[in-house]
Parts: structure tokens; C-alpha cells; sequence
């Protein structure tokens, strides 16, 4: 069930009334639940068991390391067991045929066959949901785990399809304190929703039309223009689709009574790529940077070695959006631009005069970089091969 | 992306949220008046009518 | 609950709203020389009960009667129209026995009976593998599609879906004008289908792909293998069954019928129909028509090769001379 349908308005405003009129305050969590399964059955209904399944795993395994002594060797098992099969279930219906597609071709022989799996709707959100849960379990931070709580943290309807990917921590509390917003939340979050809307539909739908000389390039050129054009408009389209996907959940999720954490805050005002990635898809950059970047140390390295990990955490962001080497290698576009910024920012700004204390030039300069470079990467993700993607880069300025 | 990295607050409040509105920006606080709202969400409607895409333009069903 | 309050007065600020614009898009929304390019069924409606159609000739053909590729008043039959008779041009894209026998049941059941009908027969859409056979054009289809007879439906492939969006979809536009017209709205505001297309053909006119794609569209006879089925048509062919169906009606209620055989670029598609089997699917149909009383107009060989865009749609001269053949054949 996507959020631009008629069938889901529908869905939104029966269960928000029946919610706020006849639903007693201690029965709104189970409803909650009973929604979040309604709204995901509506998709192919055999996957509501998986994610059922997955849930009740994670909470069994989450439970076990609650049971165990914090650093124990037992505690950590359960972790390593528990992240390994959230994980395997998620490269085995997103991943394994782009795994089999990558070995055949390195073997230029068809070796493996391919599976047809229909991926599970959201498996790459609730898949990082629980694995957050069982790690911050592990690492003490979530001390309590309510059977309930968790399951309406699992079947959150707003955020099922796209994200924000929520944390336990700041959601659970909420979950036994539902209350009416103040009349002006709820206004403002029925704004909110119908911003969302107009984002979607308006410009990010339309901008799918200006973007077809990235999206197919392939057969006969259009003018350079067309893929200049293309490229912009790919990426007003990605903002404008997310960030008003992000806006529906959010602005339904409050008038549900609940706070979920915002996902974009301008980010194509961002002076350096290390800025955009604090204000791109929050959500999942804070989960990268947490479950990923630090895990491997982070920044608290050697340099290269930090670099090195800022690599292998934005490689996996790539994958996450997508199974294919387009994808991993925009990954690592935008790993290596914050290894540079890394490299600018501590070691070339400092020693620089004019960049330590900027006037206006520089942050207006810096801004149309870090734009420009986050659009040249939107060609690799856009595109279905690296050769179309340096098909459009060259008629676009090689005129190619 | 670094350790530094200030964490995301879990929400923003409306006021943040609206901070960087444009709307907001102009009709400022009577923006939860509830007729102002539905003024405005009407407006919205209308835009995404008339200027949301088609699709196959002789088999529209849902380009709403 | 206070907030329930504060929800009801926004729904309730938004609904008068709605209908405010509602209200502005009915008076303002212009009837246009002929049909949208993507007219919506709402706006066929409008067309159907507020147009006057018992006055004048009512003409219900495709795309070479709606005026592909000229601009309305450059369309043969905008040409017609004087102060002595008018002429509603209800054609459009994708027009065929089946979409003229759906309309005439839509005038039927609102009682309308139109001075006379006037309509073109295109051999090319009794060919089983062309886009429009078998299917109804969606807004005609969905309204009237359950006044159909269950054997007629039988005959054709419905377009709409069964899905709750498409029917929530159906039902909000029947009422909701700003909503159910939208396609003709945004035609009128922007010339195109949407503001993005308008968009998009301004690009493309400034890079120069407009010209470069225009210049490499030009027409060849191989672009038009497979469009004509010269096989004998026969009561099996579902548009055959359709056509005569409609000039049954129309001889039923007594209302004067005129039909073409469509222009046809005889230059351009040479190798294919100058062949006997053209010829004989040519006097099959307008025997069928004779026999339910219709008169025949027989313009297929009546057009030089540069008077056509391509198979069958007529440029502006081209058009210019339809006017002039219908004028002195209609003695208007």
C-alpha cells in the first residue's frame, strides 16, 4: 500500500478515527499492531510471516542477551546469531542474485542459478530496525524490552514502506503514553502529510519525464541539454520523492500521537559532503555511522585506516539502496568524498588563512561543490550499468 | 560522516519543523488556524490536481 | 475532544474550498472545437449533455477526423460549422466502430438524438493486432460500460482495472470536476498532457531534439507493415459486428447517417493495399452501410500523397480540402 493511492487515505483516515474516538487509551498499541499487519498484508500477505518471524526471532534473541550477564561470552552468541540471520535473510531475498550474477560473470560462465525471489516489502528498513535493537541490546543500551513496545515498534504502519528508520530507545516510551497532540501539533502534522504529498506528486512524479535521458539512455542521443537537465532533475526527483515519503510517515506518525525522527533537513544546502550526510536520509546515515563506521573503529584510527572505513561504511549504504555494482560503487564515490573532506578540512584548512576564516565566497563555493558532486554521483545510482552512466556523462559534457 | 557526528535529535518539534518553511515563513503561526489550515490544504490539493504528472496520458487512473 | 474539533473545522474549511474551485472550474472549464487529446470521461459528459447535440451533426470519428497533429480550428470539421449547421466533433484518438457504437448508446441513453451522424470507416482498425481494436477509449468506457449488453461486453478487452484506486477513482471524478477533469484541465492550461510535458517540449526545443527527432520520424512505408489486415472481413470480426450495430441504431432511430471511407495516402502505402483484397474489404463495408441506409462517402483515393502527414492524417491543406469535399457532398 503506497502512500499516493486512494486506498490509503482511505486506510489513514478509518484508522485514525476509529483510533482517536473508540480505541481506549491501553488498547491503542494492540491496534497499532493489528494496522501495522492490515497495511503490510496488503502487499503480497505471505511476507506479513516473514517479518512476524523475524520480529519474534529478534525479540527471543534480544531477550536471551537481556537474560545473559552484560560483556558474558554467551551475550555476545546471541548477538553474532541473531544479527547473522537478520542479516542472511536479507541478503538472501535482496542480494542472492546479484551474488550468483557477480559470480557467473567473474567466471564468465553460468554457473549458479538464478533465483526469481520477489523481495519482501521494507525488508532493507525492519531488517536494520531489529539488527539496531539487538546490538544496542547488546551493548546494554536498551536495558528493557517490552513484548508490546517492540511489536508496535515492528509493525509501525507510517514508517513500514520507506523509513525513517526509528530507534527503540526513543520510540518505546511513547508507545505506553499515547496521547492526543496539542491541537496545534495535529494540525500541523495534517499540513505535513499533505506537503508530503504535493512533494511526491507535483515535482518529484514529474520530474521521472525530465529525467529519461539518464534513466534510458541507451538508442539515440538526445541533445546535451536534455542530459544536463536529466541530471538535475534525478535529483530534485530522489529529494522530493524521499523527503516527501519522509514527510507522510512523520506527519502520520504524529497524528497517531507519536514522534518518529526526522530524515532530511535541506541537504542540498550543504557546504561539504560531511555536512550532506548529516542531513541526507538522517536516519540511515546515523545508522551507517553507528552499526558500521564505528564498529570499525571509526574515526579514532589511523588516518588511513579511517579512511578506509569511511569506504567500507558508505559501500555498504550503496548496497543497501540497491543489489548491483552501480550502487556499491556510488557507495564509494561518497566515501571517497569524505575521506577528502577529512583530509580538506583537518589538514588543508588550518594551514590556509582564507578557508580557516571564510567570507561569503567560500561557503557559497563550497555548496555548489558538494551539490555538484552529490548530482555527478546521482548518474552512478541512476544508472542501470556503469556504461550508461558514462554514456550520459559524456554526451552531457563531452557532447559525446 | 565521524565520531563528532551530534546526534540526530529523535524529532523535531513543530517549531523546528517549520523553521524552514516556506509557507510557514509567510503566514507564520495562523498556519494552525484551522480554517487558514484548510485553506491550505485545499491549495495543495488543487496544485497536486492540476500540476501533478500524467500518466499514459489516455490511461489515467490514479496520477492523483 | 477538542482536537477532533480543531480536525473537523479544518476538514469542513477544506470541503468549502474544494467546492469553491469546483464551482469555478464548471463555469470556466472552455467547450472546445473538438474533444481534449486525453479528454477524461467526466468532460465527454459535459460535452454530451451541455453542447446541444440535438441541433447539430454530431461527427464521431479518429484521429483523422479529430485533426491529428493541426491545431482544432485547423481540423476539417471546425471548418464546417455555419450559422445554418453546426457540427459537434466528437472524435478522437483511437476512434473505431466499437468507440462510435459506445458513444451512440451514451446519446441514446441521455436521449439525445443529434440531427445526424456523420463518422469515418478506417480499414486498418478491423486488424486484429491494432492498438485500438477490441477496446473502448477508458473514459467512454467507464461510462458506459454497464449499459452494455453482456454479449457486447463479451466482445471486448475493458481497459479499466478492478481495483479499488481505479474505483474510488471512477466515483470521485463523477462528481468532483476539478478532480474528474483534471487530464482537460491541465490541456488547456499547458497544451499538453501536464505542466511537465509542456516542460519537458521546451527543453527539447532549446537543445534541438524536437528537430532532430522530427527529422528522423519521417514516415516510410516500412514503418506501416502489419498496420492493414487484408484479410475478407467477415460477422466474426469484433469492429465488422460493432459497425453494424451502429448503423443498425442509427437506422432505428431514423437519424440520418453519413459515412467516409477514410483518406487514405495510397502514395506512401502503395506496396501494401492497391491490391484487390483492399479493394474487396472496401466494398464490404460500404455495402454493410448502404444496406442500414447510410450514405457512403468514398474519400479513400481522394487524396494526393502530400496532403498527408503519413497513412491517414491530413495536414492543413489537407484538411482545407476535406472541408471543401464535405461541404459540396453535404451541400452545406
Amino acid at each position: 500500500m503506497i502512500f499516493n493511492t486512494w486506498t490509503f487515505a482511505v486506510f489513514a483516515v478509518v484508522v485514525l478515527v476509529i483510533y482517536w474516538l473508540a480505541v481506549p487509551q491501553r488498547f491503542k498499541p494492540y491496534y497499532i499492531v493489528v494496522a501495522g499487519c492490515v497495511f503490510y498484508a496488503s502487499s503480497v500477505p505471505a511476507y506479513l510471516l516473514l517479518i512476524l518471524a523475524l520480529g519474534i526471532t529478534t525479540y527471543g534473541i534480544a531477550i536471551m542477551m537481556l537474560r545473559a550477564k552484560q560483556g558474558s561470552p554467551a551475550k555476545k552468541f546471541w548477538m553474532i546469531l541473531g544479527v547473522a540471520a537478520i542479516v542472511g535473510v536479507l541478503a538472501f531475498f535482496k542480494y542472492s542474485k546479484f551474488f550468483a550474477l557477480t559470480i557467473d560473470e567473474v567466471l564468465r560462465h553460468d554457473v549458479l542459478p538464478l533465483p526469481h525471489l520477489i523481495v519482501p516489502l521494507a525488508i532493507s528498513f525492519f531488517t536494520f530496525e531489529f539488527v539496531h535493537v539487538l546490538v544496542d541490546v547488546y551493548l546494554g543500551k536498551i536495558e528493557r524490552l517490552d513484548p508490546l513496545d517492540f511489536a508496535t515498534f515492528t509493525m509501525f504502519f507510517p514508517t513500514l514502506v520507506a523509513g525513517p528508520i526509528k530507534r527503540y530507545q526513543s520510540f518505546a516510551p511513547q508507545v505506553s503514553h499515547i496521547v492526543a497532540p496539542p491541537n496545534e501539533t495535529f494540525a500541523l502534522n495534517i499540513y505535513r502529510v499533505l506537503l508530503g504529498l504535493t512533494k511526491k506528486v507535483v515535482i518529484a512524479d514529474s520530474m521521472t519525464l525530465l529525467a529519461q535521458p539518464i534513466l534510458t539512455p541507451n538508442g539515440e542521443p538526445f541533445g546535451r541539454l536534455d542530459y544536463i537537465v536529466a541530471i538535475f532533475a534525478y535529483g530534485a526527483k530522489i529529494y522530493f520523492d524521499f523527503s516527501g515519503y519522509s514527510d507522510i510517515a512523520i506527519g502520520t506518525a504524529g497524528l497517531l500521537g507519536i514522534r518518529i525522527p526526522e530524515n532530511f533537513s535541506r541537504p542540498y544546502w550543504a557546504q561539504n559532503i560531511s555536512v550532506f550526510w548529516r542531513r541526507w536520509h538522517m536516519s540511515l546515515s546515523s545508522w551507517i555511522r553507528d552499526y558500521v563506521f564505528i564498529p570499525l573503529g571509526g574515526s579514532r584510527r589511523p588516518p588511513l585506516v579511517t579512511a578506509l572505513n569511511l569506504f567500507i561504511a558508505m559501500a555498504i549504504a550503496g548496497l543497501w539502496h540497491g543489489a548491483a555494482w552501480t550502487f556499491v560503487v556510488w557507495g564509494l564515490w561518497h566515501g571517497g568524498g569524505l575521506a577528502a573532506h577529512r583530509v580538506w578540512s583537518m589538514r588543508v584548512v588550518p594551514s590556509v588563512d582564507w578557508l580557516s576564516k571564510p567570507g561569503r565566497l567560500v561557503p557559497a563555493a563550497s555548496t555548489v561543490l558538494t551539490f555538484a558532486f552529490v548530482f555527478l554521483g546521482w548518474v552512478l545510482f541512476a544508472a542501470a550499468t556503469f556504461a550508461n552512466a558514462a554514456t550520459v556523462i559524456e554526451r552531457a559534457f563531452a557532447g559525446g | 560522516m565521524d565520531d563528532r557526528y551530534i546526534d540526530v535529535p529523535d524529532s523535531r518539534a513543530p517549531n523546528e519543523i517549520l523553521a524552514t518553511d516556506p509557507v510557514y515563513a509567510v503566514l507564520g503561526h495562523s498556519l494552525t488556524n484551522p480554517v487558514v489550515l484548510g485553506i491550505i490544504c485545499a491549495f495543495l490539493a488543487i496544485v497536486m490536481i492540476i500540476a501533478g504528472p500524467s500518466t499514459d496520458s489516455r490511461f489515467i487512473y490514479t496520477d492523483f | 475532544m477538542r482536537f477532533m474539533v480543531l480536525v473537523a473545522q479544518t476538514v469542513a474549511a477544506m470541503f468549502v474550498t474544494l467546492i469553491v474551485a469546483d464551482v469555478v472550474v464548471r463555469w470556466t472549464l472552455p467547450h472546445t472545437p473538438r474533444l481534449n487529446e486525453n479528454f477524461s470521461a467526466a468532460y465527454l459528459q459535459r460535452a454530451i449533455r451541455e453542447d446541444h447535440l440535438s441541433d447539430k451533426i454530431v461527427v464521431i470519428g479518429d484521429s483523422a477526423l479529430w485533426g491529428y497533429r493541426v491545431k482544432p480550428q485547423e481540423a476539417a470539421i471546425a471548418r464546417l460549422s455555419s450559422s445554418s449547421v453546426q457540427f459537434e466533433n466528437l472524435s478522437f484518438e483511437g476512434g473505431s466502430p466499437a468507440n462510435l457504437y459506445a458513444l451512440l448508446r451514451l446519446m441514446q441513453a441521455d436521449g439525445i438524438r443529434p440531427k445526424a451522424v456523420l463518422f469515418n470507416v478506417n480499414l486498418k482498425e478491423f486488424n486484429a493486432a491494432d492498438s485500438a481494436y477490441q477496446t473502448l477509449y477508458p473514459g467512454l468506457e467507464q461510462l458506459v460500460w454497464q449499459q452494455l449488453r453482456p454479449e457486447e461486453r463479451s466482445l471486448l478487452k475493458p481497459t479499466r482495472h478492478a481495483t479499488f484506486d481505479a474505483r474510488a477513482d471512477a466515483t470521485l471524478g463523477s462528481f468532483w470536476a476539478l478532480y474528474g477533469m483534471r487530464a482537460d484541465i491541465r490541456e488547456q492550461l499547458f497544451g499538453t498532457p501536464d505542466a511537465v510535458t509542456a516542460l519537458r517540449d521546451q527543453i527539447e526545443s532549446l537543445s534541438g531534439e524536437t528537430a532532430r527527432a522530427g527529422a528522423a520520424h519521417v514516415p516510410s512505408p516500412d514503418k506501416f507493415m502489419g498496420t492493414y489486415d487484408l484479410s475478407p472481413l467477415s460477422g466474426t470480426n469484433v469492429e465488422v459486428i460493432f459497425l453494424k450495430k451502429s448503423v443498425s441504431l442509427l437506422q432505428a432511430e431514423h437519424i440520418p447517417t453519413i459515412a467516409i471511407l477514410t483518406p487514405t495516402n495510397h502514395g506512401l502505402l502503395h506496396d501494401y493495399i492497391d491490391t484487390p483484397d483492399y479493394g474487396d474489404q472496401l466494398a464490404y463495408v460500404s455495402a454493410l452501410l448502404r444496406e442500414h441506409g447510410a450514405r457512403v462517402l468514398n474519400y479513400d483515393r481522394a487524396f494526393r500523397p502530400d496532403e498527408f502527414f503519413d497513412n491517414d492524417h491530413l495536414t492543413v491543406a489537407g484538411n482545407e480540402h476535406l472541408s471543401a469535399l464535405l461541404r459540396k457532398d453535404l451541400r452545406l
